[in-house]
């Protein structure tokens, strides 16, 4: 009797051990629990209109110096890292429409060099996402876990991807100045009314907007602005004003939506460990992307329109 | 004995793939070719749950005979873990059967499109729409 027994044991230990991760795959749901918005997350211009009308009447919960309470658990609900524009879902993208709500017609709005620089990044050069760099800012928002602190002089926000933070001053002194660029720039924020304005100068010029190529130099100048229009979403808007790249300031608008699981907590992504892609992308000939300062993209868009020019005068 | 991988865990490693496309660092059509696929089954050696992705270690036969070592990737170490996965799901010395898009680089890497176990069971349904890596 004692040798089916102990096989008996044996067979329901073998259950129970390879049986335990069946059961936690049951119980962790595939998400994190949001509640349901009133408004539309996967859609910009709606969801910016709905979402600054429930921002007239809603009440956010308070800090004790009186200010709207951003503490917290916070994920996306977009992917616009793909890209800013509106694109289709293919084997390459999810899909979904543009992230940009300002210009109207939904597209970033490039000048004609920048236009062919971002062609050119898009061919020659690694998106300094897959090589573990820093996203800055607003990319280091579109995806991911994060964790809000916050105090009367401080918004810090925590995200799991490449353990970066972001230290957003509250106190009214001035940006940092030139001499020192950040990959998370430099951010300065102001309370109007119920919205945090932030203000972001100081980024290094070497990161992309989107997996196309889109960029900025370390000129640019982000201005966003969260507005909590429920108590568990904000609206995040997004103005990037950069003048030699772009024609114009625009304006992109998405939803950040408060992680309700119980007991949640952020972790470490170590992700220089195991980053494995730059070494493929290198074999193919891609290059570690260097930036593009100020002073390159003026001497790249003179030059450019000399050449559009010359060629219009011949 | 060889251990077995569960119906649980099939059904969490399809919703891992998922997260990996939606979180995909870059665009897939840099590294891999998704102009086609290739099909090929062999032997877990390895998970190495690594940042900022996890990968599958396969051992497969080519047509030659020769054992040659592929790499499948899976999502960041966070992502399963909150799917409910743990280091012992995926067993080594079970069989599997890979299908995905071949590295640009000719490097032993796969995008996986599907994943199917001895039984017919499906780990990854559909393509990985978003990125891989």
């Amino acid at each position: 009797m004692r040798i089916p027994l102990m096989a008996a044991a044996a067979a329901v230990a073998v259950r129970l051990v390879f049986l335990t991760p069946v059961v936690a795959a049951q119980e962790i749901p595939s998400i994190p629990p949001t509640k349901e918005s009133v408004c539309p997350d996967n859609n910009p211009v709606p969801l910016l209109a709905c979402a600054r009308e429930r921002a007239k009447t809603f009440k956010a919960p308070r800090t004790r110096d009186g200010k709207p309470d951003f503490s917290g658990f916070w994920g996306g609900t977009q992917a616009p890292h793909e890209n800013l524009e509106a694109h289709p879902r293919t084997p390459d993208d999810n899909g979904g429409p543009s992230f940009i709500v300002d210009p109207a017609d939904g597209k970033v709005p490039m000048r004609a060099w920048a236009e062919v620089k971002r062609r050119e990044n898009r061919a020659k050069y690694i998106d300094q996402n897959a090589q573990c760099f820093q996203s800055g800012v607003p990319r280091h928002l579109y995806m991911g876990q994060y964790q809000w602190l916050q105090t009367p002089t401080r918004l810090v926000q925590l995200s799991e991807e490449t353990n970066a933070y972001r230290n957003i001053i509250l106190d009214a002194r001035p940006h940092l100045g030139r001499d020192l660029v950040l990959w998370q720039g430099d951010s300065r924020g102001r309370w109007e009314g119920d919205a945090l304005v932030v203000v972001t100068k100081n980024q290094v010029g070497r990161g992309w907007l989107d997996q196309q190529g889109r960029f900025v130099t370390d000129a640019a100048t982000v201005t966003e602005r969260f507005t909590m229009f429920d108590p568990n979403s904000i609206l995040w808007e997004i103005t990037i004003d950069d003048p030699l790249v772009y024609t114009r300031p625009f304006t992109m608008a998405s939803a950040l939506r408060r992680n309700l699981r119980a007991d949640f907590e952020i972790w470490e992504e170590s992700c220089y460990e195991g980053e494995s892609n730059t070494n493929s992308l290198r074999n193919l000939g891609y290059r570690t992307y260097p930036g593009f300062s100020a002073k390159e993209a003026q001497v790249a868009k003179d030059a450019f329109e000399r050449a559009a020019a010359a060629g219009s005068s011949k | 004995m060889t251990a077995r991988i569960s119906a649980g865990v099939a059904a969490a490693l399809a919703a891992s793939v998922l997260a990996s496309a939606v979180s995909a660092h870059h665009s897939l059509t840099v590294e891999f070719d998704i102009n086609r696929t290739v099909t090929m089954s062999g032997v877990i050696t390895e998970m190495k749950w690594t940042n900022p992705h996890a990968w599958l270690y396969v051992d497969v036969k080519d047509e030659k005979g020769q054992v040659r070592n592929w790499a499948i990737e899976f999502g960041s170490p966070n992502a399963l873990y909150r799917r409910g996965w743990r280091q012992t799901d995926l067993p080594p010395r079970n069989t599997i059967t890979v299908t995905g898009y071949p590295s640009l680089d000719q490097s032993l890497r796969i995008s996986a499109t599907d994943v199917k176990l001895p039984d017919g069971r499906t780990l990854f349904a559909g393509s990985p729409v978003g990125g891989g890596q």
